[in-house]
């Protein structure tokens, strides 16, 4: 045991003591008073203010306010004792010496390397996991790190949705493909099935962060939701099964517009939207009449500006 | 024209200029006040300037890196990150984690972004497709959870690896083949197909 503690020990025998020495004191009081009688004015008075017992208190105060430097002197001996540790141990751990920058880089690295395979929106949660799940300190830092939460995929929970959305500040690239689509088309498993209700706060969720969105893939019908919505930073757009024609005009930056597999959508319709795209570069159609076939959508016929 | 640079430990290395200017800090110290007198590099020991120096030897002639923020669409910096690694870096970069750190760290100083690329490259691969128990163990992290921290967690990675095994068994041969006989995870990601949509 070391002096410190061996100290405290006996501080609290001390302590110890001294209330069993209080209690004959208490008893000695209780036993001027005898039950149902109450005594004179100048008794109570003196009763009152019984110097043994203004001097004990007394006492126990100047003794609490030692407790009290006690108590902070234990806190810093711990938290210097805690600060040896992280130091002996940050030494065994050469990681441990690379700088909070370099770490995020590395971070970074870890997420960009993945991006386009296969998959990767999809599994983005279990490779941030991978990172924020090993140490506080890695975790501390991914949470700052907003590079690391700019890929998202609505078909994840709503709960995982918000906090995703929480942790990022930079332009976003979202994703929403329903169940089923992907699965009937192109043999990729569903995700997560969603409730409607589900679906609808991940929507409302994403779209309140349309200011952040800078690249899309929607394969549903969101004039619901986001028509009073402006998309300022969004330049890549990519729409199936979804009609366009306020979309569209929300998005003065768009770059780049894949729309393929949209039911009803009149070239009319097109001719009044297209005009509203200043900026951009590239478009490409896929099947846009009231047949669904997936291989309309699949083989698409490139348009160029 | 010769550069003459101090470790942190004192020793005296002696490089061409063109290898000494892939250092974006050496390159602006030439710049401002010439190679008249010896550069100190108070964050560097021997060892891993020797290292850098080789480096940078072997890379002299290569284009020096233009800087790209991730604030963009950041095009040129994720082509940048995804270029292949050649085999005489892999050698270069295939030593033990001190003196990776130790390299990744003296990359950071003398601003060689490739090094520092390579380097951070290189510890995000080791990284890619373990698992966090697998990361700790690698890097000898200890797990400074508390218990209760460490049980949501695995209940929030489980609920990943679950959601994985469902599209691996997918591809693997229906919903209903047994998730032992599928591939290693790393190697079945990059088996799957990109869906266009």
């Amino acid at each position: 045991m070391s002096d410190g503690r061996r100290g405290t020990q006996r501080l609290l025998t001390l302590i110890r003591d001294s209330l069993d020495a209080l209690s004959p004191l208490m008893k000695e009081d209780r036993g001027r008073i005898t039950p149902g009688h109450i005594p004179d004015i100048a008794t109570s008075s003196r009763l009152r203010r019984d110097p043994a017992i203004i001097h004990e208190l007394e006492r126990f105060d100047a003794d609490l306010k030692i407790m009290d430097e006690i108590d902070a002197a234990l806190h810093t001996l711990r938290r210097r004792l805690l600060a040896h540790n992280h130091e002996y141990r940050t030494q065994l751990a050469p990681i441990s010496l690379l700088p909070v920058e370099i770490l995020c880089s590395i971070f970074v690295h870890v997420m960009t390397s993945e991006i386009g395979s296969p998959g990767f929106v999809r599994d983005t949660p279990k490779y941030v996991a991978s990172i924020t799940h090993v140490c506080r300190r890695w975790r501390t830092i991914a949470l700052e790190q907003a590079q690391l939460w700019t890929h998202i995929n609505a078909n994840w929970p709503p709960d995982q949705i918000a906090t995703w959305l929480s942790r990022g500040t930079l332009p976003l690239c979202a994703t929403y493909v329903p169940t089923g689509i992907r699965r009937a088309h192109h043999g990729i498993p569903n995700d997560i099935p969603l409730t409607t209700e589900d679906r609808i706060r991940v929507m409302i969720s994403l779209v309140s962060h349309s200011h952040r969105w800078s690249a899309a893939k929607l394969c549903f019908n969101p004039s619901a939701v986001i028509d009073v919505r402006a998309f300022p930073r969004l330049h890549s757009l990519e729409l199936f099964r979804a009609r366009i024609k306020n979309l569209v005009t929300l998005c003065p930056q768009l770059v780049r517009l894949v729309v393929g597999h949209t039911p009803h959508l009149e070239l009319e319709e097109w001719a009044a939207v297209l005009p509203s795209c200043n900026v951009l570069e590239y478009l490409e159609i896929g099947w846009l009449g009231p047949d669904e076939s997936p291989r309309a959508a699949a083989h698409p016929v490139p348009q160029y500006f | 024209m010769i550069v003459s640079l101090v470790s942190s430990d004192g020793k005296l290395y002696q490089v061409d200029e063109a290898v000494a200017r892939r250092s974006g800090v050496i390159y602006t110290v030439l710049e401002d006040i010439g190679n008249q007198k010896p550069i100190p590099l108070l964050n560097v020991p021997s060892h891993v300037l020797k290292q850098v120096i080789e480096y940078c030897e072997y890379h002299r002639t290569d284009p020096l890196p233009q800087d790209a923020e991730w604030s963009g669409p950041a095009r040129a910096e994720l082509v940048r990150r995804k270029a292949v690694v050649s085999d005489w870096d892999k050698k270069f970069i295939d030593c033990d984690q001190t003196l990776l750190f130790e390299i990744i760290q003296a990359a950071s100083y003398l601003d060689i972004k490739p090094l520092l690329d390579l380097g951070c490259k290189t510890v995000a691969n080791m990284m890619t497709g373990k698992s966090v128990e697998d990361i700790r163990a690698l890097f000898h992290i200890e797990n400074d959870f508390t218990p209760e921290e460490e049980t949501a967690m695995q209940v929030e990675r489980s609920e990943f690896e679950s959601l994985y095994n469902i599209m691996i068994k997918s591809m693997a041969g229906g919903v209903n083949a047994p998730v032992t006989s599928l591939p290693i995870p790393g190697k079945a990601r990059r088996r799957l197909r990109a869906p266009h949509y």
